[in-house]
Formats: C-alpha cells, structure tokens, sequence
C-alpha cells in the first residue's frame, strides 16, 4: 500500500533497459530513471534529515552515483532498493559534524513544508511538517527506523538487511523509537496522542 | 501460557499493528489488550502516531520543482565528466610541456651522465607517482562498495 499519488513503480524489466543505456552515459535513459523516483528519494532524504536543502544534495548525490556507477548495478534486480541504500548512506554523510547538524537544526526550525498535495493542503502541510521536526530530533538510527517503516513500508526482515540489524530486534527497536517519537510529538502540541 | 508484563505486551503492540505477528501471538495481544484499560489506550494512541507519520507520504515534487531538480543534476554530472577530462588532459600537457622545455638539458653534451640519469630516474618516478594517483582515484571510485549494496 503506498499512498503517494504519482510513483510509479517500474517494473524491472522497464528498468533494464534504461539502466544499460545509462551505463552507456545516455542522457534521456538517466532522465527517465531520475524524474521516476526523484520524488521518493527526496521524500527519503528530506525525512532522514529534517532538512529540505540538505535532503536535495544526498537525494543528488545518490542519483549522480547511479549516473557514474550505473554500470555495476545488476540490472536484473529492482533498482529502487539500490537507491534507497545509497541515499541513507548520504544521509547519513551528511549528518555528520557538529556544527553543520547545529545549523540545519536551525534552518529546520524556520523551514515550511513544501509541496502539499492532500485534500486539505494546509492542514496535511502543517502534520507533516511537525513530524518532519519531530523526526529530526530523533537519534538517527531510530528516526531510519520509522522512515523505513512508515514512508518506505517495508518489512521487518527488509528493514533489518537494509539497516544490517538482527532480524528479532526490529520490533523492540521500533517500540523504543515510537515511545520517543511520541514523547516530541505530545511535546509539539500533537494532542490526540495523550 | 506464558504471562507477559504490559511492556512486553507493548512491544508486541508494535508487531501487531504492523501486521507482523501470527495468529498466536495476535491472539495473545487481543486477549490482554481486551482486560488491559492502559494497554488498550497505547494501542489506540500508537494508531494515531503511526496515521501521523504516514502523513509524510502525501507529499509528492511539483513537475516544475522536479524539472528544476534535473537540470540541477544534470549539470552537476556534466560538471563532472568535464572535471575528469580536465583533470586528464593537464596532466598530458604538463607532461608534454616539461619535457619539451628540458629537450635541450637531455642533449646538452656538457651535462655529466650521473646528472642526467639523476634528472631522468627523478622525473620517471614523478610519472609513476601521478599515474598511481589517477589509478587509485579510478580503482577507489570502482570500490566504492556500491555493488555490496543490501537489497
Ligand atoms: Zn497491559
């Protein structure tokens, strides 16, 4: 179930072909690949991180490697997940150093939320944007916990192998950052989770 | 049957909601949540939190904002590649260039052989070096463990 309205997931066999061709450096195959799951690599990002410049330089970061190192991505394995690896690895890069983490805190607490696209865009802007702060004041290693769960959906043997934590500790992992990510939420002013 | 606290329970609240227990302990969780006020109230607190953070997901790029973000990328790959060539071809013409400028030293009969073969070894071992350089910046560049990539 994803409630995002306009990814379309490719399927391999649509992505195999473009993959090879941006191996070959082929500008429109990299184009296609890149405007297909820019905005869920973004979104990634822009959650791990908390804050949305940063989020824009590791989500292009991560597709400027798949540009150069194209060619050794299996082209017969979905790509998405090869992304979604490389992008918690820049994040997680880009997290690093004090006095720049201090900073994006800063323009965090300034930023609005961009993009809104639900029924009620001003009230989903503002959910989403106490969240986004919410997250960004996690421990990272829990804050990629929820974001797996709750934006990527995915399993709890998927997120143990793409976090490389046992399988059996997910669950009580995520209790732990649920627990934590609700304290900042009531402390935010989220009143229905009393 | 085994008899948890309500942490436990609460841990397993989690497993629950995301669909990733069995009937077991699904089971187990309904029982205790049913005789349980507090538990009950987390488990109907942790819904509200979990359709929080999923309201992350409604956020989609604009077509302009994704065009803007592609030509940006697609700059900062050319930029690239021009680097890598520029990078190349200066060494090619600084090499080119010392030579052409010490073409008279290596012909200049009154220079003593020790001295040339001094100059020629020193100059060779430069070489080496910055061919290293470039190859190891290649060989790393490759390494980069993007292949080991869990998925
Ligand atoms: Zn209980």
């Amino acid at each position: 179930m994803n409630t995002q309205a306009t990814t379309v997931t490719m399927t391999a066999d649509a992505e195999q072909p473009l993959l090879e061709a941006c191996a070959r450096g082929d500008r429109r195959a990299f184009e296609t690949l890149f405007r297909n799951y820019f905005g869920r690599v973004h979104r990634l990002a822009w959650a791990l991180i908390g804050d949305r410049d940063a989020a824009l330089d590791a989500a292009q970061n991560a597709f400027l490697k798949l540009y150069r190192h194209a060619d050794r991505v299996d082209p017969r394995r979905p790509l998405f997940p090869w992304l979604r690896a490389i992008v918690i690895r820049e994040c997680r890069m880009q997290q690093r150093g004090e006095r720049r983490r201090r900073a994006r805190e800063e323009r965090v607490a300034r930023q609005a939320v961009p993009h809104a696209s639900a029924a009620d865009p001003v009230a989903a802007r503002e959910a989403a944007e106490r969240v986004a702060r919410a997250l960004s004041e996690l421990p990272s290693a829990e804050r990629e916990l929820i974001v797996l769960k709750h934006l990527e959906e995915l399993r709890y043997v998927e997120i143990a192998a793409t976090l490389g934590i046992p399988a059996g500790t997910v669950m009580s992992r995520l209790y732990q950052a649920r627990r934590k990510l609700r304290e900042i939420l009531v402390r935010l002013g989220a009143e229905e989770l009393r | 049957m085994m008899l948890r606290s309500c942490e436990e329970y609460r841990v397993l609240l989690m497993g629950y909601l995301d669909g990733e227990l069995d009937a077991t302990q699904r089971a187990e969780v309904e029982k205790h949540i049913h005789s349980c006020a507090d538990c009950s109230a987390e488990r109907g607190s942790y819904e509200n939190l979990n359709r929080m953070v999923q309201a992350m997901n409604t956020y989609t790029e604009s077509e302009r904002a994704l065009d803007r973000y592609w030509q940006q990328t697609w700059n900062r790959a050319e930029r690239g590649i021009g680097w890598f060539l520029f990078g190349a071809g200066a060494i090619l013409l600084t090499g080119y260039g010392v030579f052409e400028a010490s073409r008279e030293f290596w012909t200049d009969p009154t220079v003593p052989l020790i001295v040339r073969i001094g100059a020629g070894a020193g100059g060779l071992g430069v070489l080496v070096l910055l061919v290293s350089l470039v190859r190891e910046r290649l060989m790393l560049r490759k390494k980069e463990r993007y292949t080991e990539v869990e998925r």
